[in-house]
């Protein structure tokens, strides 16, 4: 016996003619089948309708207001947030600024952009460092092949990178293959594509890897808070390597 | 509805560079979206990055909107598609998962502490329906659309969404009845081929 599923679900919404309704009835009378079906859809419609409408957690659309407001002017800098929110909160991120301003002279010790910029005083760091070391190939792309990141893993990177910030000689590895750098070139101009980019951002560690299930490229970089200061947190952008279009953006205050 | 703007008109003034148009683009649509894609993913966390994810489609192919469908169907569509796109890449990350990477898969029901014993067993049966079943369910049961328009946000015609929505119905109540979904809240099913699209 053919059962009429089509109508079936109009049957249970009450939106079949009153013809096609006495159709269904007659082939209901003798499809015991039908009959449980019909019984079953009818609490299950019951039951979606109930569902609550839950309200949007906090801060879930930031990025994309972050992103929207890139396109629009390009190179100025994203508002902070990430879609992980690695920060706990505005309150949490108060405290980690009172304890960065005591850690930060350990930091700038080490940290080269620092020692570049102190020499000069007032001198804009020559030209953008970020940009410098995004176009430059002074970071070797690390191939991770088998490696696939998500939030979880690109904080434990953030951690593994900012201890890695602490000894100097980790920061700027030089590009030691050849064949290497002329793809990290094109992962770091893929990375800056977006726009989100500042002078301020110097990248340290070049990833190609994938971000939950996606083909990325993964760019770290230690952000200075301002022209001649030391670096206080790590970025980390995520972009596709098709496109180049932002996977992910995060952040955490060093 | 009086004194709003229209979502086309916001559209266009988003394409010509107005970023506070996009704003109220996303503000006014963040709930469905975000409700949709909780529905579809079952979790808070995925449900955040599909809305994301579809926001972010929206933006980059703004200007591909031509209008000729209602905004919010373009939308709905986008999101939906965002959601596959989440779930299938869910279902393929413990594969790539490095050695050192021993964390438990993670509950696939919400994890909105407020939301009702009842709504979560509602929400982990809605996980065993297949997806193809699910969208028109989520669509049509949950958020109130007419079948028309569940039609053209999926691509289907008319008809396949009243058979879909019937087989959908008919899983879930039997997946509520049977169980044990506590225990594995894994899609499963007769229409599993459904889900290697």
């Amino acid at each position: 016996m053919t059962h009429p599923e089509e109508q079936l679900s109009g049957y249970v919404d009450g939106t079949l003619g009153t013809d096609e309704r006495a159709e269904v009835d007659a082939h209901l009378a003798t499809c015991a089948t039908c009959r449980e079906e019909i019984e079953l859809s009818t609490r299950a419609v019951t039951m979606l309708r109930e569902l609550p409408e839950m309200p949007v957690p906090f801060g879930t659309t930031r990025p994309v207001m972050a992103e929207a407001g890139k396109e629009r002017t390009s190179r100025t800098r994203p508002s902070w947030g990430g879609r992980t929110q690695w920060a706990a909160g505005l309150a949490a991120a108060a405290v980690l600024v009172a304890v960065v301003a005591v850690a930060l002279p350990r930091v700038g010790q080490v940290a080269p952009v620092e020692s570049a910029a102190g020499g000069g005083a007032q001198a804009t760091p020559k030209a953008a460092p970020g940009m410098e070391a995004a176009t430059s190939g002074a970071v070797t792309l690390e191939l991770q092949p088998n490696a696939d990141y998500d939030a979880t893993k690109l904080e434990r990177l953030a951690d593994s990178s900012a201890q890695r910030a602490g000894s100097q000689t980790a920061l700027a590895a030089p590009s030691a293959a050849d064949a290497l750098a002329a793809k990290a070139e094109g992962a770091t101009a893929c990375l800056a594509s977006p726009g989100g980019l500042t002078g301020r951002d110097r990248l340290v560690r070049l990833i190609q890897a994938t971000f939950q299930g996606r083909p990325a490229y993964i760019g770290v970089y230690l952000q200075q808070p301002g022209a001649d200061q030391p670096a206080d947190r790590i970025v980390i952008w995520v972009v596709a390597r098709q496109d180049c279009s932002t996977l992910s953006f995060s952040f955490k205050l060093l | 509805m009086p004194g709003e703007e229209r979502d086309e008109d916001l559209v266009r003034r988003a394409v010509d560079g107005d970023r506070a148009a996009f704003g109220i683009i996303v503000e006014r649509h963040e709930r469905r979206v975000y409700n949709l894609a909780l529905r579809m993913t079952g979790r808070e966390e995925d449900a955040r990055d599909a809305t994301q994810d579809a926001f972010l489609v929206a933006l980059r192919k703004l200007a591909s909107f031509r209008g000729e469908a209602a905004f919010t169907t373009w939308l709905h569509r986008v999101t939906v598609n965002a959601c596959y796109d989440l779930l299938r890449k869910r279902s393929r990350t413990p594969l790539l998962s490095t050695a050192d990477d021993h964390e438990p898969e993670p509950p696939a029901w919400p994890d909105h502490a407020n939301a009702t014993d009842l709504s979560i067993d509602v929400q982990r049966a809605l996980l065993a329906v297949p997806e193809d079943y699910r969208v028109v369910m989520v669509l049509h049961d949950v958020q109130d659309l007419p079948y028309e328009e569940v039609a053209a946000i999926v691509g289907i015609p008319v008809g396949t969404v009243k058979s879909r929505l019937h087989r959908g119905r008919v899983a879930l109540a039997r997946a509520l009845r049977d169980g044990p979904v506590r225990e594995r809240p894994e899609p499963a099913g007769p229409s599993d081929e459904a889900r290697s699209r």
